[in-house]
């Protein structure tokens, strides 16, 4: 995967428009997904996108390999929202609710029955994080990216990542249980009249 | 029932991805600008441009080569040093070597083969001729040296006018009339006691302050006392005005028997007596002479000397017939 992903930036950097093409094929909706998380709206999330990928083409010529390919793409999107998020645009953290709207494709339905109340809770828990153990939980966790190119994309240590993530579990871990005893003594929680 | 860190991680990875809208992918692919860009030609550029060659390499090459260059100037400067080094010592081997470098060259001028016995005599004749003419030089050197202590002395002697045995002839001269001179003031000083004792029924001054109307202040000061000056008048008369010791402060008569010491010179070592006799460096020569009683010091000329009427040191000097006032 990694090699034709190289092989893929090589030919773009050649100037091969069928490769630059390959790699949005390959990329743009985990880098949708990853902003469509962070912003406000689905129009921020497309234009955030774009952006991303215009950088990416001015930037091509610079890329010397020594990360991957997710994690260089990756890193781009994240310092385009930073920019982005520092131009004052207040993100507005996603609601229970909206997590509820957005199924897992790989969860059962038996599953996705028992959980979804927790999961949902859970994704609007890592919403109430501080700014970089929120966007720490987003690469690694929701993108998928190792510890190692969570830490390129945020051009932070490797250790700093695994403290920001073990912040993060620690707080959701807390907040998980806080709503499982509040689900348990109250047992019309989750059956509203 | 809690739930687990490890649910809750895979619960995060499981997290829902929002899906892309239709059309975005379109325009992404639409404002898609490659820079065609030759890695080998850009590769090639960046290995002959001198500038980011330059910009690599400087700060290395920038110490490499100001060490070279002081290396350079370093070893030019030792040269110089060597050559002339040699140059002051083949100029400090004198005519010697000078007269030995001709005798040199006309050996080799002589040609490789063997000279001839002219030549080689020649050469010898040569040789000493420079040696004789060496000596020549040694000598007109130790005679001009010679000739310049000479000079020297000869200007050192018209300077003072005098030789060193004159000079110490003439100071002895010297001292001895600052002798009398202070030996005269001595009397001068005793007769003017003997005035004051006339007008007092006989006793002699308290102080020598006590003299103003019978000598002037000049006799006060010893000649060899330099560091004493004599004073305008007797109301300006402090310590530094008079050479002398008065001995006379405990009172008395002037007429006492044996005669009492009244003025001392601690330069000369006389004393002046109460009958205005002056005994000349008796302090310094016979100070068993001088006996003290009742405060009061007398002079005791010994008998020996009295008796054979010869004293070698001590000189008695009358003053009953003289001037007794000289600043008047």
């Amino acid at each position: 995967m990694n090699n034709s992903l190289n092989q893929l930036v090589e030919a773009a950097r050649a100037g091969d428009q069928t490769a630059a093409v390959g790699l949005i094929e390959h990329f743009y909706e985990r880098v949708y997904a990853f902003l469509r998380r962070l912003a406000s709206n689905e129009a921020d999330a497309a234009d955030l996108t774009q952006r991303t990928f215009s950088r990416v083409w001015q930037v091509l010529p610079s890329f010397a390999g020594r990360s991957s390919v997710a994690s260089w793409i990756h890193g781009i999107a994240y310092h385009v929202y930073v920019d982005w998020r520092r131009g004052n645009y207040p993100t507005e953290s996603r609601s229970e609710a909206w997590w509820s709207a957005c199924p897992a494709p790989d969860v059962q339905p038996d599953e996705l029955a028992a959980r979804a109340d927790l999961a949902a809770t859970l994704y609007a828990s890592v919403e109430q994080l501080e700014p970089d153990p929120r966007e720490s939980v987003h690469l690694h966790y929701y993108q998928g990216l190792t510890l190692q190119e969570t830490a390129e994309a945020m051009g932070v240590a490797v250790s700093t990542v695994k403290y920001r993530l073990r912040l993060a579990l620690d707080h959701l871990h807390k907040k998980l249980d806080a709503a499982q005893v509040s689900g348990t003594d109250c047992p019309s929680h989750h059956s509203p009249h | 029932m809690s739930i687990t860190e490890q649910e809750i991680e895979d619960s995060l990875r499981r997290a829902p991805a929002p899906k892309a809208p239709a059309g975005l992918k379109d325009r992404l692919v639409a404002q898609v600008q490659l820079a065609p860009v030759c890695r080998k030609a850009e590769a090639s550029a960046r290995a002959l441009d001198p500038r980011s060659w330059l910009g690599r390499w400087w700060p290395a090459l920038a110490p490499t080569a100001v060490s070279l260059a002081c290396a350079m100037v370093v070893a030019v400067q030792q040269m110089e040093i060597r050559d002339l080094k040699q140059t002051i010592q083949s100029l400090s081997q004198g005519p010697t070597g000078a007269a030995a470098v001709p005798a040199e060259a006309a050996v080799r001028s002589a040609g490789a083969g063997s000279p001839s016995g002219t030549e080689l005599r020649e050469i010898a004749r040569l040789q000493a001729l420079a040696q004789r003419l060496a000596d020549e030089v040694a000598q007109l050197e130790q005679l001009r040296a010679e000739n310049g202590k000479l000079r020297a002395q000869i200007a050192a002697a018209t300077s003072s006018g005098l030789s060193p045995e004159e000079e110490a002839v003439l100071a002895d001269a010297r001292e001895k009339a600052a002798a009398a001179r202070c030996s005269n003031n001595l009397m001068w000083l005793g007769v003017a006691v003997r005035t004051w004792a006339l007008d007092n029924n006989g006793l002699v001054p308290p102080s020598i302050l006590c003299l103003s109307n019978e000598i002037g202040t000049a006799v006060l000061v010893c000649p060899s006392d330099s560091g004493r000056q004599a004073a305008t008048n007797w109301s300006a008369i402090t310590s530094a005005n008079c050479s002398y010791e008065y001995l006379g402060g405990s009172g008395g008569r002037s007429d006492e028997q044996p005669p009492r010491v009244l003025f001392r010179c601690p330069v000369h070592g006389s004393i002046g007596l109460s009958d205005g006799a002056v005994q000349r460096g008796v302090a310094k020569a016979h100070p068993e002479s001088l006996v003290q009683k009742d405060g009061k010091l007398y002079y005791q000329q010994p008998e020996a000397q009295s008796e054979e009427k010869a004293p070698p040191a001590p000189s008695r000097e009358s003053n009953r017939n003289t001037n007794p006032n000289p600043n008047r």
